[in-house]
């Protein structure tokens, strides 16, 4: 695994402006980043990242059923009472997922470390499975990159065969909802439409803020039109807190991701791994945090047990220094999970995000931070694989 | 390789690729009326009647409906529309100018029958839609169609919107993403 200085394509903008990328840069900041790019040999990939992401998501999944069927599991994970039912029906009813994220420290040495799942609403998708695929074929083409580079990237491909799979089964038309006015997350729905498209799925896009509640207890879209199924990338125990959450376990909405994907989501899932697994050498060691867990000592890191783009995570490395991302999830419990610390390539701290499609591992993308903990302030790289 | 062999766009691009669907088919029958269902001898009197009825009945309740009159008679011809009033005002629906029904399993599903319309510009030069704007068919009689386009929308009286993305908000519109 190394970091290569690639020089960039001139008109990278105007591909991303013809292909529907638009939120390449956020804020004025760069998001999309291929001043350089990551390169793997085949055996990095497939023994230390393809194979042991089908295997941890296959760990994961294993707990899904003893979870929905233990109360006390419910509580640990803090998953609210009244939607628990609803919850484990979803799971015994088999309803199908689409796919996950998983965020894996690696170095090219050594096991990939799982730092965390996001099997709810990932992000960075189109990134990974569209913008980078045009990359590696645009720099070939122009003698940039070299003729026999490969890139592990069957995530499309996938994400189209998963929709055609799913879609005889699925109510349609199927929604596609995000908060309006978050330019990534329009652009992740966006492509996910274009996939479901794709696979002969009728589709439509509703903003999670226009959807309806009917007199019957339905949701419904701006014409009035019962939504039979709903992808949204907006998190589940979000839906559970707003005032229409109350509605959902009996609307007969179908929901993609399914309600038990939350239980994959939470952090609590990283202590449980740990309690089935422990020693396991893609796992850090992890453990709820209780009464009795005393103060974050030197070594450990504190996630909440829901929250997203690393916010409110706190890291205190074996030297003591303590490193803290502020941010709006404190009200729902923690976790603690051994250091990791991410490895470091000129001076950028990166990780990988292993992609998830249905059951299958589908491909990797790169983001790249200036500081220890990821946040959403990162930018995405392209890799390739180049023996 | 470990890539896809290829990727594509339909929408989201400027230049969408188009490819064909595979979406599982179904068969259907689609009648102008009671007559042509009877004459179709696939159904008995009692069970035409009964499909017509049923559509009819859902007709004024899934139509599509205008605001009006002229943007109605745009997209369904002269003298294509009528009037009704929902508790919402005047609206405009098309008239119903045939009902489809399904064959599950071989066994006409006579009492999910649904209402549909005849639209000039769908298939390019007209045909049969439902009350969700999907093409059903260009003529009556026999056809073979998406399974999406034999389960009709439901429509619902909306009370309330908005109860959703509030938690977003609350959390201060977390890097402007919902996501992780």
């Amino acid at each position: 695994m190394r970091r290569i200085l690639t020089p960039e394509r001139p008109d990278w903008r105007d591909t991303a402006a013809r292909l529907g990328f638009r939120f390449h840069t956020i804020d004025g900041e760069p998001y999309w980043d291929e001043s350089a790019c990551y390169a793997f040999t085949l055996q990095q990939i497939e023994q230390d990242l393809e194979d042991p992401t089908f295997e941890l998501h296959q760990m994961a999944m294993g707990l899904v059923e003893e979870i929905v069927n233990s109360e006390e599991l419910m509580d640990r994970l803090a998953v609210p009472v009244d939607y628990r039912d609803w919850i484990a029906e979803s799971w015994r009813r088999g309803e199908p997922h689409l796919y996950g994220r998983m965020d894996l420290a690696y170095d090219g040495n050594g096991p990939a470390k799982l730092f965390e799942l996001n099997y709810d609403t990932p992000t960075s998708l189109y990134e990974a499975a569209f913008f980078q695929w045009v990359w590696l074929e645009e720099q070939k083409q122009r003698g940039v990159i070299a003729q026999n580079a490969d890139q592990y990237n069957l995530i499309q491909d996938l994400l189209v065969e998963t929709f055609a799979t799913i879609a005889p089964d699925l109510p349609k038309p199927l929604y596609f909802s995000a908060m309006r006015e978050s330019q990534e997350d329009q652009g992740t729905i966006a492509y996910l439409r274009d996939c479901a498209e794709q696979a002969g799925i009728d589709t439509r896009t509703i903003a999670i803020e226009d959807i309806g509640l009917s007199t019957d207890s339905r949701f419904t879209d701006l014409d009035d039109y019962v939504i039979p199924a709903l992808f949204k990338l907006y998190p589940l125990e979000f839906l559970f807190a707003d005032r229409f959450g109350p509605a959902l376990p009996r609307s007969g909405i179908r929901l993609i991701e399914p309600p038990w994907k939350t239980l994959l989501s939470n952090k609590g899932i990283l202590p449980l791994l740990w309690q089935k697994h422990a020693g396991h050498p893609n796992l850090l060691e992890a453990h709820f945090e209780t009464g009795t867990s005393g103060a974050l000592g030197p070594g450990w890191v504190r996630k909440p047990l829901y929250s997203r783009e690393g916010a409110n995570v706190t890291l205190i490395l074996p030297d003591g220094s303590q490193h803290v991302a502020a941010g709006p999830y404190d009200d729902a419990p923690w976790i603690r999970q051994a250091v990791h610390p991410l490895p470091r390539f000129d001076g950028n701290y990166a990780v990988i995000g292993s992609w998830v499609v249905a059951d299958r591992a589908a491909g990797i993308g790169i983001r790249e931070d200036t500081t220890l903990i990821t946040r959403d302030t990162s930018r995405f790289l392209p890799h390739i694989i180049l023996d | 390789m470990k890539r896809s062999p290829t990727v594509r766009l339909l929408l989201m691009g400027a230049a969408p690729v188009l490819l064909t669907a595979c979406e599982a088919q179904e068969e259907a029958v689609l009648y102008k009326d009671v007559a042509e269902c009877v004459a179709g001898a696939r159904l008995t009197q009692d069970q035409c009647q009964a499909a017509f009825d049923h559509a009819k009945s859902e007709h004024e309740r899934v139509a599509p409906r205008y605001t009006s009159q002229s943007d109605c008679e745009t997209d369904f011809g002269a003298a294509k529309c009528q009037a009704v009033n929902q508790g919402a005002g005047i609206q405009y629906i098309p008239l119903m100018a045939a009902y489809a029904l399904g064959y599950y399993a071989g066994r006409p599903n006579y009492y999910q029958s649904q209402p549909l319309y005849y639209s000039h510009t769908t298939f390019g030069s007209g045909g049969y839609i439902n009350s969700g704007g999907q093409p059903v068919a260009r003529s009556t009689g026999n056809a073979t169609v998406s399974r999406s386009a034999m389960q009709a929308p439901t429509r619902a009286v909306t009370m309330s919107r908005s109860g959703f993305g509030s938690s977003s908000s609350a959390r201060g519109g977390w890097g402007g993403s919902s996501g992780s």
